[in-house]
């Protein structure tokens, strides 16, 4: 008796290994499927997208393929039972019920470990969750505040999806209707603390939420359990035997009209109709999720009062979008579809037309749906109310995408619930790509069209292998093809559009190297310069006249001060003049020391090796030219004050090689730290380096990149002839010259009458006629030396 | 079935066949002639625009960026351009003294810049004892009839704001200058301001685009404002009252400032709005600069618009342009009425890319209407100044307030100018021959045309 139960547990343990074995493999499918989409959707995110998206979006996203494996793995050990008929031939074997079931629950439940200990590791390893742990119940995305990112509680709530997958894929036979009756069923925690929340009226939405949540999780398992078990026991057990019945063998006179009436001698009517008949249900389920969600996105779209409702349309257009990518699946995925197009191929029957047969009614939902749209924007009345609604154009592109996608997903696998779990991923990750590539890549919008197209014809072009069934790595090869393409099309424009900036733009990166070379070199602080406070300017000053060749760094905010106190200084000067029959002594007095102080500083200006103090020189160089060449000054050119302020004015030579050592110098190492620090006072400093140009690839060259070398070359004695056109595009891009500061609408008047305040576009003033007028002062009345 | 049916036609289509097809055919069917309809209706809708682009905005697209701004230029002689720039200039630092002398309790210069507030004098004074060369030359250089233009740096569709800043700021520096002249009792240096004030925002100024309109009115309001809360105490003559009424009796061309502000939209908007390089708008100020911003632009500006929405953004600009009466009510009625058009119907707009214009549509009327209506509040602010100072005109002359306000027309007041925003009479009255009281309105209650005109319920005590 002993022996022989042992020769018995031992033969059970073996059919039992050979049955975990058999369990393990239904599913590695769909943990492969689920891993590479994994894959790609983080190289996605890391590749394509921004910082931002990568450390808020990731989380949630690996957070999903677990939940998606639970959804799908109940479906794929019970369905694919179904699919293959062999439910019957499993509950024959000598396997209690309760073993055959726990074996299928248990070989899932390892499944969803290993998934979450893959998804756990890639967030420990990413490093993204450094500053909150995930363990704790209410740890929440930063993404979004409503969105939990926390372990236990999408743990538990996964082993509850998983085990309403096995009620469902036990209760219902057709595999399709057991993942749409899962989607609500796995829902019911999150209502339940939902509904919770509104009754108790709770401040805390996270700790109160997620607690109900997972206690529901919780609760349910056992229950949902018992209840996967009774189903999955009474189909198991035998069928009812058939009661026998008398049939009349006179046909009844409905069935009479009926056979009558559906004599098809159309065979593309006959396919269609056996595309209907075949997939009734789903088809039913799909057509009214689609016009509902469509109805419901529009009628939110369209709300005066959008308060709390974006997360309803965003939901909305998730059922939509779903909806589409289904209807997309059931093209090749539908109940028996594999034998059913492998008898019509048998019998010669064109592919084209199973093609387009099979294409039919799904395209006939989707066009319903958008003529039902275009038909509801059309007849809106409500001028007054703002809403921004997609055109018929944009919406039918986008869910054309969705939907030649998912049929191409469902013709390349083999599981319908793979192709369910996988079709909506894929779609969605093809709409980022496009996004993508039309955002950072300026890639044209119509690239989209070409997405939609590729997987049809791949589709079309591999339809009589599907139907034969065979041809397995050639579709493959077509189908990695087709994926190239569609990666690597857009990228192709946006590579160019780089290499030929680069190439008109040849010191952009060597500059930018040099630049972030000396960047780490420690800030050198020039041992000729001293910083000219405001606050302390008369003491200043006469060091400044003391000792020449000190240079004299102003910031953008004491330029802003000084300068207008000038033009005031010259203002009451004039005034003075006006009124006076003879001139006011002590006004005069007063414009000397004006004067004096604006040479002074000027002069100082000029010696500094910063090209910021340059472009202050220069404007206050301007003014003294101006003022001191002005009528009112006549009488007094043989002043001291007058003859002292001609001689610190710089000769032109000296002048150029001011500027060249300042930008020199600034370009080098000094100007980029100084930039950093008076990034958020300067506005001169901002446009220099802010960025000029974006490129594809997130590619931004600062302007400073181009302006340097520019502004290098412009302050020798014999500039380029069109580095004012060259500034101007560096800063302006493909604007009309004449419309800015460098277009000689501006640069043909006196200098004077544009100078203000503030310094912003860089070397503005250079080669103006003030220069030849300071030149004229200099040989007149200063050592023109 | 045997392969030969299947793939075989055969010559007639059964009732089941034609359910079948029907299924797909019809929504198909329908799609695709949506499709071509609306192809074939942006085909027609191009002619149009097209006819419409050669007869009503013709000189929009002959424009292009470098004639509008000379246009901008033609602002004025730019003789005097240099002496403008050192005054404006010069005005910085008055405001920036101002600004270091505002007492803790104040955050703004305006706060203090009221008539009779103790804490505010010695500001007041010291900043006006310095300005006097600026505003002396500002009087001179206003009173020369040359025009002077500052020569900014022109940004897209709008000028850079430099002006309107500056403009803000003498603003501020003709306040302090009347201020100080009224605390001191210098009438005639008060006027010279209200004068100044008045050439600054008044008949001479020349506003070309909304934003610049917009800060004109608020200059000239400024001004009325300042002669209205005058009104409370008894400083000025009969003459010098002669004098102010005079001054805010010069017409303003709002119509002409209507005009030219819709054209300069037309002229650089609309082109743009047909998307001929929508975002260069953006990269060329250097904000926006860059292909990530495109999505962003797409969604918000109008990219490739359908030609019949294209067709009605230029059209309703046309019919504003040529909307008369600017500053009256039947003209903020009917710039209402042309913003919250749209365009007619067409199936055009089903192939627009990505999303309907609604987005464009709704900001017409901030726009344009927003516009009107401070034009309207303008020329209703200028006659309700004009007929507070003739009301204490008629005091002076005849020891007694006018019974009403017809009772004006004795000395000369003409009768139009005592009509409100709504075509009549502000509301008026008297305290037992004490005091008087003007309302801006003949509106008692906040009604609705009251609150839409832009006006806030305001009256002006006179005695």
């Amino acid at each position: 008796m002993s022996q022989a139960t042992h020769e018995g547990t031992r033969s059970l343990l073996t059919i039992n290994r050979w049955f975990v074995w058999k369990e393990m493999r239904q599913l590695s499918v769909l943990v492969i499927a689920l891993l590479f989409a994994a894959v790609i959707t983080l190289l996605f995110l890391a590749g394509a997208g921004s910082q931002s998206s990568w450390i808020h979006e990731t989380p949630i996203v690996v957070l999903m393929f677990p939940i998606l494996y639970a959804l799908g793995a109940g479906t794929v050990l019970v369905g694919q039972e179904r699919e293959h008929r062999t439910l019957h031939w499993l509950s024959t074997l000598p396997i209690p019920h309760h073993q055959l079931l726990g074996t299928k629950v248990g070989t899932a439940t390892v499944g969803l470990i290993v998934m979450w200990f893959l998804a756990v590791c890639t967030l420990w390893l990413t490093g993204i969750l450094e500053d909150e742990s995930p363990w704790g119940l209410n740890a929440r995305s930063n993404y979004h505040d409503l969105a939990p990112i926390s372990y236990p509680l999408w743990m538990t709530h996964s082993l509850y999806v998983m085990l309403c997958g096995f009620f469902a894929s036990w209760k219902f036979k057709n595999p399709f209707v057991a993942i749409v009756v899962v989607l609500p069923l796995s829902l019911i925690p999150i209502v339940i603390a939902e509904l919770g929340l509104e009754f108790a009226q709770s401040n805390h939405y996270a700790s109160f939420v997620h607690l109900v949540w997972i206690l529901s999780s919780a609760i349910s398992i056992p229950v949902m359990g018992l209840l996967a078990h009774r189903v999955a026991h009474k189909a198991l057990s035998a069928d009812k035997p058939p009661q026998i019945r008398v049939v009349s063998l006179k046909p009844r006179e409905s069935e009479t009209v009926l056979a009558q009436t559906t004599v098809f001698r159309w065979p593309m009517a006959a396919f269609i109709w056996q595309s209907i008949r075949s997939s009734a249900i789903p088809l039913a389920i799909l057509a009214t999720s689609t016009i509902v969600s469509m109805l419901a996105a529009v009628s939110w779209l369209t709300a005066k009062d959008m308060r709390y409702g974006e997360a309803k349309l965003v939901g909305w257009i998730m059922l939509l979008s779903l909806s589409i990518s289904w209807l997309g699946v059931l093209v090749f995925k539908f109940d028996g579809s594999a034998a059913r197009l492998r008898f019509v191929a048998d019998r010669g029957v064109s592919p084209t037309k199973v093609f387009f047969a099979r294409h039919g009614v799904p395209m006939a939902i989707i066009a319903t749906m958008l003529v039902g749209y275009t038909i509801i924007i059309t007849l809106r009345t409500d001028d007054q109310h703002f809403r921004i609604l997609p055109s018929t154009l944009a919406l039918a592109l986008y869910v054309a995408l969705f939907y030649s996608i998912s049929q191409w997903v469902s013709q390349l696998t083999k599981m319908l619930t793979v192709a369910l779990i996988v079709a909506p991923l894929a779609s969605t990750l093809v709409i980022n790509w496009w996004l993508n590539t039309v955002v950072n890549m300026e890639s044209a919008w119509w690239m989209l069209g070409i997405f939609i197209l590729l997987p049809m014809l791949a589709t079309w072009r591999r339809m009589l292998p599907y139907m034969d069934m065979r041809g397995q790595i050639r579709t493959w090869i077509i189908a990695i093809g087709v994926a190239l393409l569609i990666i690597t099309l857009p990228v192709i424009p946006a590579v160019w559009k780089v290499s030929s900036f680069l190439s008109s733009h040849p010191n952009v990166t060597r500059n930018t190297l040099e630049l972030l070379e000396a960047g780490n070199a420690v800030v050198k602080q020039s041992p000729r310069s001293i910083v000219l406070e405001m606050d302390n300017r008369d003491p200043l000053v006469g060091v400044f006249r003391e000792t020449p060749e000190l240079g004299a760094r102003i910031s953008a905010k004491n330029f802003g001060i000084l300068f207008p106190e000038l033009m005031l200084s010259r203002t009451e000067f004039l005034h003075s003049l006006r009124d006076a029959e003879t001139p006011n002594e002590q006004a005069i007095e007063a414009y000397a020391k004006t004067i004096e102080t604006a040479s002074i500083i000027g002069h100082a200006a000029r010696q500094s090796n910063r090209w910021f103090d340059q472009e202050a020189a220069d404007r206050i160089e301007i003014w003294l030219v101006d003022a001191l060449l002005s009528e009112e000054m006549q009488p007094y050119q043989q002043e001291p004050f007058f003859t002292a302020a001609v001689k610190r004015l710089v000769s032109s030579k000296a002048r150029l090689k001011f500027r060249h050592d300042a930008v020199q110098e600034s370009y080098s190492d000094t100007f980029r730290q100084d930039a950093w620090l008076n990034s958020r006072t300067s506005r001169f400093n901002q446009l220099l380096w802010e960025t000029g140009h974006e490129l594809p690839f997130g590619i931004s060259v600062s302007r400073y990149s181009i302006l340097f070398p520019i502004a290098l070359k412009a302050s020798t004695e014999s500039p380029p002839a069109d580095w004012l056109q060259q500034m101007h595009q560096g800063i302006f891009g493909d604007r009309p010259i004449e419309n800015g500061p460098y277009g000689s609408r501006l640069r043909n008047q006196p200098a004077i009458m544009s100078v203000t305040s503030e310094i912003l576009y860089p070397a503005r003033y250079w080669g103006m006629e003030w220069e030849v007028d300071a030149e004229t002062l200099r040989s007149s009345f200063g050592d023109s030396k | 079935m045997s392969s030969d049916h299947l793939n075989a036609r055969p010559a007639r289509c059964s009732l089941a066949d034609l359910a079948s097809l029907s299924i797909v055919g019809v929504p198909l069917s329908a799609l695709a002639l949506m499709g071509i309809w609306s192809m074939v209706s942006w085909w027609q809708q191009s002619l149009l625009l097209s006819a419409s682009e050669r007869t009503v905005v013709a000189e929009a697209l002959s424009v292009d960026e470098l004639a509008v701004t000379t246009w901008y230029d033609r602002r004025g002689s730019k003789q005097q351009t240099a002496d403008l720039n050192r005054l404006v200039q010069a005005k910085t630092a008055l405001i920036d003294e101002a600004y270091l002398l505002l007492p803790d309790s104040a955050k703004q210069l305006d706060e203090v810049l009221t008539f009779h507030n103790p804490s505010s004098s010695p500001l007041i004074e010291q900043v006006a004892a310095r300005a006097k060369p600026v505003i002396a030359e500002l009087q001179s250089l206003t009173k020369s009839g040359d025009r002077a233009w500052l020569p900014i740096v022109f940004q897209g569709t709008s000028t850079e704001l430099t002006w309107a800043m500056h403009s803000d700021g003498l603003r501020q520096l003709t306040q302090i200058e009347f201020l100080d002249a009224y605390n001191k009792k210098e009438s005639r240096r008060a006027i010279d301001a209200l004068a100044l004030m008045v050439r600054l925002f008044g008949p001479d100024n020349q506003p070309s685009f909304t934003a610049d309109e917009w800060v004109r009115v608020s200059g000239y309001q400024n001004a009325c404002n300042l002669v209205l809360d005058s009104l409370e105490n008894p400083q000025w003559s009969l003459e010098e009252l002669d004098e102010i009424q005079q001054l805010f009796s010069e017409p303003i061309d709002r119509q002409k400032h209507w005009q030219d502000i819709v054209r300069g939209n037309l002229l650089m908007a609309y082109p743009w709005t047909l998307n001929r390089n929508s975002w260069r708008e953006g990269r060329y100020s250097g904000r926006m600069s860059g292909a990530k911003h495109q999505l962003s632009l797409m969604f918000l500006c109008l990219h490739h618009a359908a030609p019949s929405e294209a067709r009605a953004s230029a059209e309703i600009r046309a019919q504003m342009i040529a909307t008369p009466g600017a500053g009256t009510q039947p003209h903020t009625t009917e710039i209402d009425r042309l913003s919250l058009g749209r365009a007619d119907w067409s199936a055009d707009q089903w192939i627009q890319f990505p999303i309907s214009n609604d987005m464009y549509w709704q900001m017409m009327p901030q726009y344009f209407g927003g516009t009107a209506y401070r034009m309207l509040a303008d020329a209703n602010r200028q006659r309700w100044t004009r007929c507070a100072v003739a009301i204490k005109q008629f005091k002076e002359k005849n020891e007694r307030y006018p019974q009403s306000l017809d009772e004006l027309r004795s000395i000369g007041f003409p009768r139009d100018a005592t009509l409100d925003f709504n075509g009549r009479p502000f509301r008026y009255r008297t305290f037992s021959g004490k005091a008087a009281e003007l309302w801006n309105s003949s509106i008692v209650a906040p009604k609705e045309e009251y609150i839409k005109a832009g006006i806030s319920a305001n009256f002006v005590t006179i005695r």
